[in-house]
C-alpha cells in the first residue's frame, strides 16, 4: 500500500464531518456527490503545506524513518512520495540536528538505508537505492496497473484541473486541488498526456511506473494572463464572457491626470470622451453605447471590490462651476500610479453578477499589490510641458470692425457710442487675440511615484506614494496638485488556511483655477478684439457692458477632494476547494469647495462687494460581502460554485452657503465677515442588499459553461418593487483542442467560440423617487405649512438590459496572431425616466418606467500580433475596432411625451435635430431653410412625431466606428510604443457655437468671413446684423453647425532606454530606465472647431492639451 | 493503519474546531439572509425630507399639512402667475378689461383662449385637490391623531376639495373627479358628468358641516380656515347653482341666522382682516400682500380696469360706485378700476383676500326665495343689501321676473370683481345674449367653457377637449 502522509481514515472522516456540518439536512448530498475519492485525496492537502524554512531541527533516537520524514514535512513543507513497502524496509534513524540544511538531514537519514532520495520541487522522492531517476517503478509489473501521481508547477506547488488523458484510449481524469490524480487499469506501455491551461503540455510513457510526479511548465501566453472578474478571476482562454484588461504598463506610459484617460483607444467597445482639457474635467465613459434615456449611463466602478461613485459629487459644479452643470470626475481622485489593472466587463456573462448595476458595464480597478514577497524599491520621476492642440482662427480687429460696419448697414442702423463703442469710442487699431491670450499658455506637469514592497513567504506588503503637479494652459494662477498614499498588506497563515489581504489608499487633491471658467470658451471667443482692457488712467476698463477678462482672473475656484478607500478580504479554507471569504470595504470621498469673487473682479461702477460660495459634500460607502466558494472535480470536469451576499450602505451629505457683502477681499474665504445670501443641503441614504451565485463547469478545458444569478434589493425602489432578479448564462467551446482540429488545422493553436445571454439592470436614478414626500413652505397664518413635493409611485422597477453576445477567438501559430471578433446586441427596456404626468394628478412628472426599448448592437474586433520575436528584438501590434449601432427600437406614444422633439423611433438616441440649411438668398443675404412641412413658416420643432416643425435629423453624436492601434518595438534595452486613436464621427462645429450673434458686439471665427456682402453676391454665410435676427438664429439652428468630426490621432509615443543589466549589478539595481513620452501629439482631422474630441458639445470647450514629458524610473 | 491516541485526540480537537467554524459559517449565512431581506432596504425616515407617513403621525404635523393646503390655494390660485379666477372670469365676462395688450389676458378678454394658455387654473386646482385628497387619505390611515383633529382636518380638506371642484366644473364643464392620490388611475382618468361631480361636492360639503366646528379653530380665531358656516355658505351657493331652491334657502338662512356674521356698515372695510362680514378669507404673512389689488390699482399706468358695461350698470347714488371703484388719469384720459381692496402693498397689509362673505348669502337667499315665488321675503333680503349701498328700497309689489332681474342686477353690482358674474350669466342662461351683444364676432356659444390644457389632453389618453377648441 502506498502511504501519503496522513491516514486516509482521518481525512475521510474529517471531510465527511465537514460536509455533514455544512449540510446538516442533506447527508444525501454527500452520497450523491460521490466525493469519497476526492476527499481521500483531499486529505493530502497536508502534504502540500508549504513551510517557511528549509532548515531542520530534529533530535530522535532510533525512530522510524517515517517519523523523521513527517517532522521534516512539518518544518519545511517538503512532502515525500514513497511506497509503503519500501518504508517498512527502512532502518530506524538516530539524528541530532539543529538548523541543519534539509539536504544534510536527509543525507544523514538515508545513510546506510536500502533507500535513497531525490528532491524534485518540494517533493522528496524516496526510491530503492538501486533505482535512479525522478519516478519510481513498481516492483510488481503484472498488468493492469493503477497509476497515481501528482502534478506540480515549477515551484512544486500542486496544479489543479490538469487533464490527464491516456493516449489512444478513451480514458482521462483531472487533478484535484492537491494536484493528485489516479487512473486505473492501464497498460505498461500506455502514454499519459498532461494538458492544462496556461501550461505547456507533456506526454509521458508509463514504462511500468505507477507513481508519477509531473512538473508542468508555465506557458507564456497572453491567453493565460489572469484577468479580474466580478468576485473572481479568469483568463482569456477560459473566460465565457467578454472581459478586457488594461495593465498598469499601458496606464503608466501615458501623460494623464485621470486614470480613465489612459483607456482612450485601448479597448473595443469603450468610448471615453473628455469634456474639456482642464485637469479634473468630467470624463464621459460609455461601454457599448447609451442604454438609458434618462437614468444613468455610467458604468459601475468597483475599486478593490468596493463600489465607487460614478457621478460627480461637487455641489458648486466643475473646477470653477459657479453653479454650472459642468462637473468633475470623481475618478480624478484616484492616482493612476496606484493602479495595477483596469478590467472592463461588457457582456451579460461578465456583468450579470453585478445584477441591478451591471447594465452599463462594469469597470473594475485593482490597485497594486505584492505577490512575491521580494523586497523591491521602485521610483519614478518625470516632468513635462503641455500646450493646446488646435485653435480655430478668430477675426482680427480689422476684419471684426468691417463685419460690424456691414452689420449696421444691414440692420439699417447708425452706429453710436452707445450701440457701437467698438466702432465709435474704442481705438480701432487696438488688437488683442483673446483666444490666444486665454489658451495660448504653457502647462507644466510633474509626477513622482515611489513604492517599496517586500515581505516573506507568508506576509507581503507594498507601500506606495505619488505626487502629481500640473498647471494649466490658462492665464492666472491655475494649478492642480494631487498626492496619494497606498498600502497593501497580505498574509497567509502557516497552514495556508487563512488568507488575509488589505488594500488602503488615500488621495488628496487640490484644484485651483482662476477666472470664472468652467471649461467653456464662448465668453472668451466673443470678447471684442479692440476692447480697451485699461482706460486712460491705466485702470481696468469696464465700459461697453463688457466683462474685463483681466479683472475676471481675480476670481477663483478652489476645490479639494479627499478620497479614502479601504478593503479587507479575509479568506478561510475549510478544506481544499472549499473556502469562506468576507470582503469588508469602506470608502469616503469628500469635496470641499470655495469659489471666491473679490470685489476687484467686478465692475466697480456697481459698487460691488466681495462674495463667495462655500460647499462641501461627502459620500460614504460601507460594504460587507460574505462569500462561500467551492470547487470540486465532478463528472470528469471541474466545478466551481460561488455563493455570496452583499450589504451596501451609502450616505451622501452636502451643504452649501452663498455669502456676499464682504468689505475686505482678503476675508472672502471666511464665513465670519460676510452676510448669508442663501444656504442649502442634502442628505440621502442608499441601501443595497443582494444575494448572488455563480456556477462554472469546465469539462476538459474544452467545454465551459457559466451561470450567474443575482437577487438585488435597493432602497431606490418602492416596497413591493425593491427586489429584482438578474442572471446570465455563458458558454464556451475551445474547438482547437478537439482532435479533428489538432489533426487537420494544427496552425490554429487556439480557437474558441463563446456566447452569452442574460440580464443586468440599472438603478441609476435619484433616491426616494417612489415616496410620497412633503416639503416645508411659507407659513399659513401662524401655522407652519408643509405641501406635497413628490407624488408616490411605488410601481417603478429596474431598468432591464438584455444582453446577447457571440464571439469567436482565434489564435494562430502559438497565438502569434490572436483575433477576437464579437457581436453583441443589448436591449434595454423598462426605461426609467422622469415621466410626464397629466397635471390632474397634481404633479408634472414622476419617476416611472417607460415602455421604450433602446438597442445597442455592434461588432468589436481585437487583433494582436507578434510580428518579430527574437532574442534582442521584438515587435508587437494590437488593433481594436468597434462598430457600434444605437437605435431607439420602440417608444409607444412618443408624440405625447416630452421626448417628442428629441427622439425618433428607429434612429439613434444621439440624433441632432435642426433645420436643413439650403443656402443664403443672394438678394437679401438671409438664411434659406428647407420648409419641410411646406407651411411657409420656419417652425423650430421636429418634423417627426407629428410635431409639425421643420427640424430634420442633422446628424448624430455617436461614432460610426472607432478604435486604436498600438505598436510596440523593443531592441535590446530600447523600447518604443506608439498608440494611434481613430474615430469616425460627427460633431458640432464653429457655426454651432456662435452663429446667431454674428454682427453684434461679439467677436467670431474667421470662417465667417465668407459672408453675404451685397445683393446678388453668392455666399455661404448669411449677412451679419447689428441686432438679433432670425436669419442668423435659423443659420445657427441649422445643420451647418453639425459636420464631420472624424479624426486620426497620434495619441501617445513612449520611448525608453533600459540600462543593461550588467551595469546595474554593480549598484544592485534591478532596472534603470530613461524614458520620454508624448500625448496627443498630432491629430489628422477635417473638423472645423477645436479638438474633435470635445465636438459633442454645442459650445466651444477648452480643448485637451498636447504634452511631452521625460523622466527616469528605477528599481532595486 | 493503526492510529495512536494522540492522533485521535487531535482529530477530535480539529473536528470540534471545524464544527465551530461551520457553525459560525452557518450563522453568517443565516444573518446575511435575514439582513438581506426587505427590512434592510426599506426607508423609514429621512433627515431632510418628510415622508407622508410621518406627516400624519401627529396632530401638529397633520395641522401643518392642512395649513399647506390653504397655502397652496392662496399661492397657486390667488397670487400672480396664473392670475386669479376673479380676474380671468371678469375678463371673459363683461366686468373687466386689460388696458395693455397681453397675449395671455387678451385670450380671456376676447373669449379666444388658446389651449396652450399657461394661466388656465386647471392644474393649480388639481394640485390643491391632490393635497386635500392626501390629507383625507392620510388621516383615514392614521391611528395616532386625536379624533377631534381628525374631524376638523378632514372637514377642512373636504371643504377645500369641494371648493376646487366647484370652480373646475363651472370653468371647464365635465371634469375628472379624483378622490384619491393614486397616480396610475388618476393619470388615465376620464371626465365625469358635472352633475356627478356636483353630487360629490354636495356630499363633501355635508360631511364638512358635520365635521367642522362653529369656531375658527387652529388659526387663533382668524377667519382664514374654514368653519362650519363656511361649508354651509358654499353649499348654499352650490344648491343655488343646481336650482335646488329650497335647500339653497335653507343653507343661506343657516349662515344668516347663525349670528356669527353681520354686514359691514362701512363698505370700505370690505377686505379688512377678520371683519364681521367675512366668512372665509385667505391669510397673508407680514411679507405678503393681496395680488388682485396689485393688478387693479394703478399708480403710474392702468392695468386691469372696470368695463364700461359695469360702470354704467350702477344706479346713481350707489355708495359702492364711489367706494369700490376708483379712477386714475393716464395720458389725459380717466380710467376706473376696482377698489374693493384698498392696499396694493406687498407687505404688512391689514387686508385679507375675501373668499366667502355674508352679503352673498343674502343674495343667494333672495334668489332662492324669488324662485319659489316668495317675493316679499326675497325683496326684503335684497333691500338689506341695497340699503347698505345707500340705495332706495325696492317695492315688494313686483313680478317674479322683475324680482329676479333686480337680484341679478344686485349680484352684478355687489359682487363685481369677486368672480361671480361669469358664473351667474352662465347658470341663468343669459350669457349668449349679454356677451353676444357685447363681444360681437369674438363670442361663440362654446366659449362658455374654458379649454382643457393641451398638455393634459396629450398625456391623459382618456381626456377629451371641450367643444370649440
Amino acid at each position: 500500500m502506498q502511504v501519503f502522509a496522513t491516514s486516509k481514515a482521518t481525512a475521510l472522516g474529517g471531510a465527511l464531518n465537514q460536509l455533514t456540518c455544512l449540510f446538516p439536512k442533506s447527508r444525501q448530498a454527500v452520497r450523491i456527490m460521490k466525493l469519497t475519492t476526492i476527499f481521500l485525496l483531499a486529505a493530502c492537502l497536508q502534504l502540500s503545506a508549504k513551510g517557511v524554512s528549509q532548515t531542520v531541527s530534529i533530535t530522535v533516537k532510533d525512530a522510524p524513518l517515517l517519523t523523521v520524514l513527517k517532522e521534516i514535512k512539518k518544518q519545511t513543507g517538503y512532502f515525500y512520495l514513497a511506497d509503503n513497502e519500501w518504508l517498512q524496509k527502512a532502518k530506524n534513524v538516530t539524528i541530532s540536528a539543529v538548523n541543519w540544511p534539509l539536504a544534510k538531514v536527509l543525507d544523514e537519514c538515508f545513510k546506510g538505508q536500502p533507500l535513497t532520495y531525490n528532491i524534485e520541487g518540494k517533493v522528496i522522492n524516496i526510491v530503492p537505492r538501486e533505482e535512479k531517476g525522478k519516478t519510481v517503478s513498481v516492483v510488481n509489473d503484472v498488468p493492469p496497473i493503477d497509476v497515481r501521481g501528482r502534478v506540480v508547477n515549477e515551484n512544486g506547488e500542486p496544479i489543479q484541473g490538469v487533464t490527464v488523458a491516456v493516449k489512444r484510449k478513451n480514458k482521462s481524469t483531472i487533478t484535484d486541488a492537491n494536484g493528485l490524480f489516479r487512473i486505473k487499469d492501464l497498460d505498461e506501455s500506455d502514454i499519459l498526456m498532461f494538458t492544462h491551461v496556461g501550461r505547456e503540455s507533456l506526454e509521458m510513457g508509463l514504462a511500468g511506473k505507477s507513481e508519477l510526479l509531473i512538473t508542468l511548465k508555465t506557458r507564456i501566453s497572453s491567453l493565460d494572463e489572469v484577468k479580474i472578474i466580478g468576485y473572481g478571476t479568469t483568463t482569456q482562454r477560459l473566460a465565457t464572457g467578454n472581459v478586457e484588461r488594461v495593465s498598469s504598463e499601458l496606464i503608466g506610459q501615458q501623460i494623464i491626470t485621470n486614470p480613465l484617460q489612459a483607456l482612450e483607444g485601448q479597448v473595443a467597445g469603450l468610448q471615453i470622451t473628455q469634456a474639456n482639457g482642464l485637469p479634473g474635467a468630467p470624463i464621459n465613459v460609455q461601454i457599448r453605447g447609451q442604454n438609458s434615456i434618462a437614468a444613468s449611463n455610467n458604468p459601475l466602478y468597483v475599486i478593490d471590490g468596493v463600489p465607487f461613485t460614478s457621478t460627480p459629487i461637487e455641489i458648486l459644479g466643475g473646477p470653477n462651476g459657479n453653479g454650472s452643470s459642468i462637473l468633475g470626475s470623481p475618478m480624478n481622485s484616484i492616482s493612476p500610479a496606484d493602479i495595477e489593472s483596469i478590467e472592463i466587463l461588457k457582456d451579460a456573462d461578465a456583468t450579470a453578477i453585478y445584477g441591478s448595476r451591471g447594465s452599463n458595464g462594469v469597470i473594475l480597478i485593482t490597485t497594486k499589490r505584492n505577490k512575491s514577497g521580494k523586497s523591491k524599491f521602485d521610483f519614478n520621476i518625470n516632468k513635462g510641458v503641455g500646450r493646446v492642440t488646435v485653435l480655430p482662427q478668430m477675426l482680427n480687429t480689422e476684419q471684426y470692425l468691417q463685419v460690424r460696419k456691414d452689420a449696421f448697414i444691414n440692420s439699417n442702423l447708425t452706429p453710436t457710442v452707445s450701440n457701437a463703442p467698438d466702432l465709435k469710442s474704442w481705438d480701432t487699431t487696438d488688437y488683442t487675440n483673446w483666444q490666444q491670450w486665454y489658451l495660448g499658455g504653457k502647462a507644466t506637469l510633474m509626477d513622482v511615484t515611489a513604492s517599496y514592497s517586500g515581505g516573506s513567504d507568508q506576509t507581503t506588503f507594498l507601500l506606495g506614494g505619488s505626487y502629481h503637479d500640473e498647471s494649466t494652459i490658462l492665464p492666472g494662477s491655475t494649478d492642480y496638485k494631487r498626492g496619494s498614499g497606498h498600502l497593501f498588506l497580505g498574509h497567509t497563515s502557516k497552514n495556508k488556511k487563512i488568507d488575509l489581504a488589505t488594500n488602503i489608499f488615500y488621495v488628496a487633491d487640490k484644484n485651483l483655477l482662476s477666472g470664472t471658467v468652467n471649461g467653456e470658451l464662448i465668453d472668451i471667443v466673443r470678447s471684442i478684439p479692440n476692447y480697451p482692457t485699461y482706460n486712460n488712467s491705466d485702470m481696468l476698463n469696464w465700459t461697453g457692458s463688457q466683462t474685463n477678462r483681466i479683472a475676471e482672473l481675480l476670481s477663483y475656484s478652489k476645490r479639494r477632494t479627499d478620497n479614502f478607500n479601504s478593503n479587507v478580504t479575509l479568506k478561510y479554507t475549510i478544506f481544499p476547494g472549499f473556502n469562506v471569504k468576507t470582503n469588508l470595504g469602506y470608502n469616503k470621498i469628500e469635496v470641499v469647495q470655495i469659489n471666491g469673487f473679490p470685489s476687484t473682479s467686478k465692475n466697480p461702477t456697481t459698487n460691488p462687494t466681495g462674495s463667495s460660495q462655500f460647499a462641501n459634500q461627502y459620500i460614504k460607502t460601507y460594504l460587507f460581502e460574505p462569500q462561500v466558494a467551492y470547487n470540486a472535480n465532478v463528472g470528469g470536469g471541474s466545478l466551481d460554485i460561488l455563493l455570496g451576499a452583499t450589504l451596501q450602505n451609502n450616505e451622501t451629505n452636502g451643504q452649501f452657503i452663498y455669502m456676499s457683502n464682504y468689505t475686505n477681499d482678503l476675508l472672502i474665504e471666511s464665513l465670519n465677515y460676510g452676510s448669508v445670501l442663501f444656504t442649502g443641503g442634502n442628505t440621502t441614504q442608499y441601501k443595497y442588499s443582494s444575494e448572488f451565485g455563480r456556477l462554472t463547469y469546465n469539462y476538459k478545458n474544452r467545454y465551459l459553461i457559466n451561470g450567474n444569478v443575482r437577487r438585488d434589493g435597493s432602497s431606490r425602489f418602492g416596497p413591493s418593487k425593491q427586489f429584482g432578479n438578474f442572471g446570465s448564462i455563458g458558454a464556451a467551446w475551445l474547438f482547437s483542442d478537439e482532435n479533428f482540429m489538432k489533426n487537420a488545422l494544427r496552425w490554429i493553436t487556439y480557437g474558441k467560440l463563446r456566447g452569452s445571454y442574460g440580464t443586468a439592470g440599472n438603478d441609476g436614478i435619484s433616491d426616494y423617487g417612489y415616496l410620497s414626500l412633503y416639503t416645508n413652505t411659507t407659513n399659513y397664518g401662524t401655522t407652519t405649512a408643509i405641501v406635497p413635493s413628490q407624488i408616490a409611485n411605488p410601481n417603478y422597477q429596474w431598468e432591464v438590459n438584455k444582453k446577447l453576445e457571440l464571439a469567436l477567438e482565434i489564435g494562430l501559430f502559438n497565438e502569434r496572431i490572436l483575433l477576437t471578433s464579437s457581436w453583441y446586441r443589448n436591449r434595454s427596456n423598462n426605461q426609467l425616466v422622469g415621466y410626464s404626468l397629466p397635471s390632474i394628478t397634481g404633479f408634472a412628472t414622476y419617476t416611472a418606467n417607460l415602455p421604450a426599448v433602446v438597442q445597442n448592437s455592434g461588432y468589436e474586433f481585437e487583433l494582436s500580433t507578434i510580428n518579430i520575436k527574437k532574442k534582442d528584438i521584438s515587435w508587437t501590434t494590437s488593433l481594436n475596432l468597434s462598430i457600434p449601432k444605437n437605435k431607439l427600437l420602440d417608444f409607444p406614444n412618443i408624440s405625447a411625451t416630452s421626448y417628442a422633439n428629441t427622439y425618433v423611433v428607429g434612429k439613434p438616441l444621439s440624433i441632432i435635430q435642426r433645420y436643413h440649411f439650403v443656402g443664403v438668398d443672394p438678394q437679401t443675404g438671409m438664411t434659406v431653410i428647407d420648409d419641410v412641412n411646406q407651411d411657409g413658416l420656419y417652425t423650430s420643432k421636429s418634423s417627426f412625431n407629428s410635431q409639425g416643425g421643420d427640424y430634420v435629423i442633422a446628424g448624430k453624436l455617436t461614432p460610426d466606428w472607432f478604435g486604436g492601434l498600438n505598436n510596440k518595438f523593443s531592441y535590446k534595452g530600447i523600447e518604443v510604443s506608439i498608440l494611434i486613436q481613430f474615430m469616425k464621427q460627427q460633431g458640432y462645429n464653429v457655426y454651432s457655437y456662435s452663429g446667431s450673434a454674428f454682427g453684434q458686439l461679439f467677436n467670431t471665427y474667421s470662417s465667417y468671413l465668407d459672408y453675404w456682402k451685397k445683393p446678388g453676391s453668392q455666399a455661404n454665410i448669411p449677412a451679419p446684423f447689428a441686432t438679433s435676427n432670425t436669419s442668423l438664429t435659423n443659420f445657427r439652428n441649422s445643420d451647418v453647425g453639425v459636420s464631420d468630426a472624424s479624426f486620426l490621432r497620434l495619441k501617445n509615443i513612449y520611448a525608453a532606454y533600459n540600462l543593461p543589466i550588467k551595469w546595474l549589478k554593480s549598484v544592485k539595481a534591478n532596472s534603470f530606465q530613461i524614458f520620454a513620452s508624448g500625448q496627443n501629439i498630432y491629430t489628422w482631422t477635417r473638423y472645423k472647431g477645436y479638438d474633435p474630441e470635445t465636438s459633442n458639445n454645442p459650445t466651444p470647450m477648452v480643448p485637451p492639451i498636447k504634452s511631452f514629458m521625460a523622466g527616469i524610473k528605477f528599481s532595486f | 493503519m493503526k492510529e495512536n491516541p494522540t492522533n485521535k485526540m487531535k482529530r477530535k480537537g480539529s473536528n470540534n474546531r471545524l464544527m465551530a467554524i461551520n457553525q459560525l459559517l452557518l450563522l453568517i449565512l443565516l444573518s446575511v439572509s435575514i439582513l438581506g431581506c426587505k427590512k434592510y432596504v426599506e426607508v423609514t425616515s429621512l433627515s431632510d425630507k418628510l415622508l407622508a407617513s410621518q406627516v400624519f403621525s401627529t396632530d401638529a404635523s397633520a395641522n401643518s399639512a392642512v395649513a399647506g393646503m390653504y397655502r397652496l390655494l392662496r399661492t397657486n390660485l390667488y397670487n400672480g402667475g396664473s392670475y386669479t379666477p376673479a380676474i380671468l372670469t371678469g375678463l371673459s365676462s363683461d366686468e373687466l378689461y386689460n388696458f395693455f395688450p397681453s397675449s395671455v389676458l387678451d385670450d380671456y378678454k376676447n373669449n379666444n383662449i388658446q389651449i396652450t394658455n399657461g394661466s388656465l387654473p386647471w392644474s393649480n386646482l388639481y394640485k390643491i385637490i391632490y393635497s386635500a385628497n392626501a390629507i383625507i387619505e392620510g388621516l383615514e390611515g392614521s391611528s395616532s391623531i386625536s379624533q377631534s383633529s381628525k374631524n376638523q382636518f378632514t372637514g377642512e380638506a373636504k371643504f377645500v376639495r369641494a371648493f376646487c371642484y366647484f370652480y373646475l366644473i363651472n370653468l371647464f364643464g365635465d371634469v375628472p373627479f379624483l378622490s384619491s392620490t393614486e397616480v396610475t388611475t388618476n393619470s388615465t382618468a376620464s371626465r365625469n358628468l358635472a352633475t356627478q361631480v356636483y353630487n360629490q361636492i354636495i356630499n363633501d360639503l355635508l360631511d364638512a358641516q358635520e365635521l367642522l366646528d362653529n369656531g375658527y379653530l387652529n388659526s387663533g380665531g382668524e377667519r382664514i380656515r374654514v368653519n362650519k358656516a363656511g361649508a354651509i355658505a358654499l353649499l348654499a351657493r352650490v344648491y343655488l347653482y343646481n336650482q335646488n331652491w329650497s335647500n339653497a334657502e335653507l343653507q343661506a338662512s343657516a349662515v344668516i341666522n347663525s349670528g356669527l356674521y353681520v354686514l359691514l356698515t362701512n363698505i370700505d372695510s370690505f377686505a379688512i382682516k377678520n371683519n364681521n362680514e367675512a366668512i372665509l378669507q385667505w391669510a397673508n404673512t407680514s411679507s405678503e400682500g393681496n395680488y388682485e389689488p396689485t393688478q387693479f390699482i394703478f399708480t403710474t399706468s392702468p392695468n386691469i380696469l372696470c368695463s364700461n358695461s359695469l360702470l354704467t350698470s350702477f344706479e346713481s347714488g350707489d355708495l359702492r360706485k364711489t367706494k369700490w371703484i376708483k379712477s386714475g388719469i393716464y395720458s389725459g384720459n380717466t380710467y376706473y378700476y376696482p377698489y374693493k381692496y384698498k392696499s396694493n402693498a406687498t407687505a404688512n397689509v391689514n387686508e385679507y383676500y375675501t373668499v366667502l362673505r355674508l352679503a352673498e348669502q343674502y343674495l343667494i337667499r333672495a334668489e332662492a326665495l324669488a324662485k319659489q315665488n316668495k317675493i316679499n321675503v326675497a325683496v326684503a333680503d335684497l333691500n338689506i343689501i341695497r340699503q347698505r349701498a345707500g340705495l332706495p328700497s325696492i317695492s315688494v309689489n313686483i313680478s317674479q321676473d322683475s324680482c329676479l332681474n333686480a337680484i341679478m342686477h344686485e349680484r352684478q353690482i355687489e359682487l363685481f370683481a369677486e368672480g361671480h358674474r361669469w358664473f351667474d350669466l352662465k347658470r341663468t342662461g343669459r350669457i349668449n345674449v349679454v356677451l353676444g351683444a357685447l363681444k360681437g364676432n369674438n363670442w361663440q356659444t362654446t366659449d362658455t367653457l374654458f379649454p382643457i390644457p393641451l398638455s393634459d389632453i396629450q398625456k391623459d389618453p382618456n381626456l377629451t377637449q371641450n367643444q370649440g377648441y
